[in-house]
């Protein structure tokens, strides 16, 4: 961990002096973490991949401001939380719904979200869309702070320090919010973790 | 804890927050599960395996795919971006105040040249001030010297009647300027 995090400071040295190869290394191996962290806050691929690309533009913008004794993947979380949340309170001060929003859901969504749709049957295809939906919305459910802290800690892998340092928060109040999204989720898909079919799938 | 007390008591929280990051390794979970068999505790096991499948339901729930073309849509947004911030740069320096502001950021010399140029006009500005003041002071004492050196009252007291003879004199052609005399002189 404290491997890649001198990795990242070093790319984002380079950055700051302006080399924009090391900009793009750094784009190539967060993005998909700043996607799927922005994914879960707002459930259109389309804008979540518009506000993943305004964190990174962010992330560029303010790399003069990036010091080393900062963590990297905590100051691109905290941007990725920060612009979720202004966009979250820009929807509430004008709640139009979005016309890619609603085409998003009906149309190319669900095709979206299969993976290996090929390996499996028909039956085990309908079973899996079923829990992700599940799980997505057990996830989608959870307050924002409790949803982040836990994303953060199970996708992300970031050190509970790191993930206090992204929520504002301190660490026993860090813990205590995982600790609350993961009894809140465990209710809600207590059927799920009961039924072993997570499990069955991996074998 | 609180998560000790909501998870039955059995485990302990560095066991637990290890769990939460999928961090137990197999044989530190035999450990752990032999330990808590010889002291005879709860439902250690099934605990562990539900914070297990609960990671397992986080971490294989895909997220969303990102697109093939998306690290060059934000390289393309980054150069934009840059394009921007020099248009802004240049016309910032455009223009007189531009250019003075930028002749100022650029250099210390600059720098002590303008504070120097503020000092400069602050002190001449008091100079003028103190020099005019002084000035009206002098016009007040000069007006007080003329009135001082005024003739006595007695000496005006005819003053009128001196004023009409010079109008007499003035317009004196016949008769009626000695008419207009000796009533001046009444």
């Amino acid at each position: 961990m404290s491997e890649r995090s001198d990795e990242d400071a070093e790319l984002m040295l380079r950055v700051k002096r302006g080399d924009l190869e090391a900009f793009e290394a750094l784009v190539a191996k967060y993005q998909q973490a700043v996607m799927n962290l922005i994914y879960r806050t707002l459930p259109d691929a389309t804008e979540a991949e518009d506000l993943a690309q305004a964190v990174f533009v962010q992330v560029y913008k303010s790399a003069h401001r990036y010091e080393v004794s900062a963590k990297f993947t905590t100051w691109l979380f905290t941007i990725a939380r920060n612009l979720c949340l202004n966009e979250i309170r820009r929807r509430s001060r004008h709640p139009a719904e979005s016309l890619e929003a609603s085409v998003g859901i009906e149309g190319d969504e669900g095709v979206r979200q299969y993976r290996d749709v090929k390996t499996y049957g028909p039956e085990e295809v309908a079973l899996q869309t079923e829990l992700e939906e599940k799980v997505r919305e057990a996830i989608g459910g959870l307050p924002e702070t409790q949803r982040t802290a836990l994303l953060l800690c199970c996708e992300n892998e970031l050190s509970y320090e790191d993930i206090s340092g992204v929520i504002g928060c301190s660490l026993s109040a860090t813990k205590s919010l995982i600790h609350r999204a993961r009894e809140a989720l465990k209710l809600r898909l207590k059927p799920y973790l009961k039924s072993g079919v997570w499990a069955g799938r991996e074998a | 804890m609180k998560q000790q007390n909501d998870t039955g008591g059995a485990m302990n929280q560095e066991l637990l927050e290890r769990l939460w990051r999928g961090d137990l390794t197999g044989s530190e979970r035999a450990r752990v599960l032999s330990e808590e068999s010889v002291r005879g505790g709860g439902d250690l096991q099934g605990q562990i395996e539900e914070e297990e499948a609960l990671n397992r339901l986080i971490s294989q729930n895909p997220g969303c795919p990102v697109s093939t073309n998306f690290t060059s849509r934000v390289m393309e947004a980054v150069r934009l971006e840059q394009a921007r911030a020099r248009r802004e740069a240049r016309r910032g320096e455009k223009g007189l105040w531009g250019g003075i502001g930028a002749w100022l950021r650029g250099s210390w010399v600059a720098q002590v040249l303008a504070t120097g140029l503020v000092v400069v006009f602050g002190v001449g500005s008091m100079v003028g001030l103190r020099t005019y003041e002084r000035r009206q002071l002098a016009r007040s004492l000069e007006v007080v010297r003329d009135v001082a050196a005024l003739s006595e009252l007695e000496l005006l007291r005819d003053f009128e009647t001196i004023q009409q003879l010079g109008r007499v004199v003035e317009s004196s052609s016949s008769m009626e300027s000695d008419a207009a005399l000796l009533a001046a002189l009444q």
